[in-house]
């Protein structure tokens, strides 16, 4: 099957994961290229009390692009991997990036639903967005507001999904264009960004009763 | 008393529950996103999947129980506290002493009843993590 045989830059790319998900983030970041023309937002739960995570720096350590950690808003510039901080929501408003203490959703901030809400909102078809492994559903949401916008939804394949009930949740749903490998997705990012298109090999589409007893 | 309003078809936007929300007790409106997708959301927007909903309310329910055990404990430790200063009375000592060993009583029960609990989602196969870092 072929993602974006429109040929649209999706140079906005929000990514969402809970548990399990680091891994999948750093393999990503490092396989963007310096000069990638990208806004690219990640939100991993994380705890209110966080902040000695080191996540910025562990995120910063692979990125070919610049890694911020925002601490408050600031104007969002392309070629720049932005980290939502604990405790607050991340949101991307036009031309910038916008933190808030609103609500808890899913029991977490920053939550996933926030972000890709926003992006939707801002950037309707510019906007891919990732979901990665983690429990719960946040995301689900946010991916449904994605592909109304006419924007693009990968979500990493259970199989591989260290923690699959997020993914699971997400391609219960008809709004996902194709679940990935890692491997796949660190190839498929910087191409879609450029408004590539990328082949992937279709598989079956994984069901919940595939990984229960 | 319904916790689901009747109505609630596909796609067809917020219905008021009868449910509160379990992390500041306002009204929790309803939505049904696709075919499968309840979404529970609150006045300030505290946000819920049918799971984690029910996830929040077992953890409130938990909560309810060891502030009844706290209850019970904290009374049963005071009325054996103040014994002294009823002792002349022998009606009253003699309900304070049952006061006492009662909520004693009660409070071990129930301790027990957290402990037999079996609350949904937990130690879910699905979610159980494996060994990776997770942040």
């Amino acid at each position: 099957m072929n993602l974006n045989a429109e040929n649209i830059r999706r140079d906005i790319v929000v990514i969402g994961g809970s548990a399990g998900a680091l891994s999948t983030v750093l393999a990503i970041v490092a396989g963007m290229p310096r000069d990638l023309p990208a806004l690219v937002s990640v939100v991993i739960h994380r705890r209110a009390n966080s902040e000695a995570s080191h996540l910025h720096e562990i995120v910063a350590r692979r990125s070919p692009l610049r890694v911020v950690e925002p601490v408050t808003d600031e104007s969002s510039r392309l070629g720049t991997v932005y980290i939502a901080p604990a405790d607050r929501h991340l949101m991307l408003e036009n031309g910038h990036v916008r933190l808030s203490r609103s609500a808890q959703e899913h029991r977490f901030r920053p939550a996933i639903d926030p972000l890709f809400v926003s992006a939707s909102q801002v950037h309707g078809h510019r906007v891919v967005g990732v979901l990665l492994s983690g429990g719960g559903s946040d995301g689900v949401l946010g991916l449904t507001a994605i592909k109304a916008a006419g924007g693009l939804c990968l979500v990493q394949d259970p199989a591989e999904a260290p923690v699959k009930t997020m993914p699971l949740n997400a391609l219960q749903k008809d709004q996902v264009d194709a679940f990935v490998t890692s491997a796949e997705l660190t190839a498929a990012l910087p191409r879609l960004v450029r408004g590539e298109t990328v082949a992937l090999t279709p598989r079956p589409r994984p069901l919940r009763s595939d990984f229960c007893s | 008393m319904h916790t689901l309003p009747e109505d609630l078809t596909r796609n067809s936007g917020e219905h008021l529950s009868g449910l509160i929300c379990p992390d500041c007790g306002g009204n929790l409106v309803v939505a049904l996103i696709g075919d499968a997708h309840l979404h529970f959301r609150c006045r300030v927007g505290h946000s819920y999947a049918l799971l984690e909903l029910l996830a929040a309310k077992e953890e409130r329910l938990e909560n309810a129980l060891w502030a009844a055990v706290y209850h019970l404990e904290e009374l049963s430790a005071l009325v054996n506290d103040v014994l002294p200063r009823v002792e002349h009375e022998p009606s009253l000592h003699e309900a304070f002493l049952r006061r006492r060993d009662l909520a004693a009583d009660l409070s071990k029960a129930v301790r027990h009843l957290i402990a037999a609990d079996q609350p949904l989602g937990r130690a879910d196969p699905r979610t159980r993590p494996e060994p990776e870092g997770a942040p």
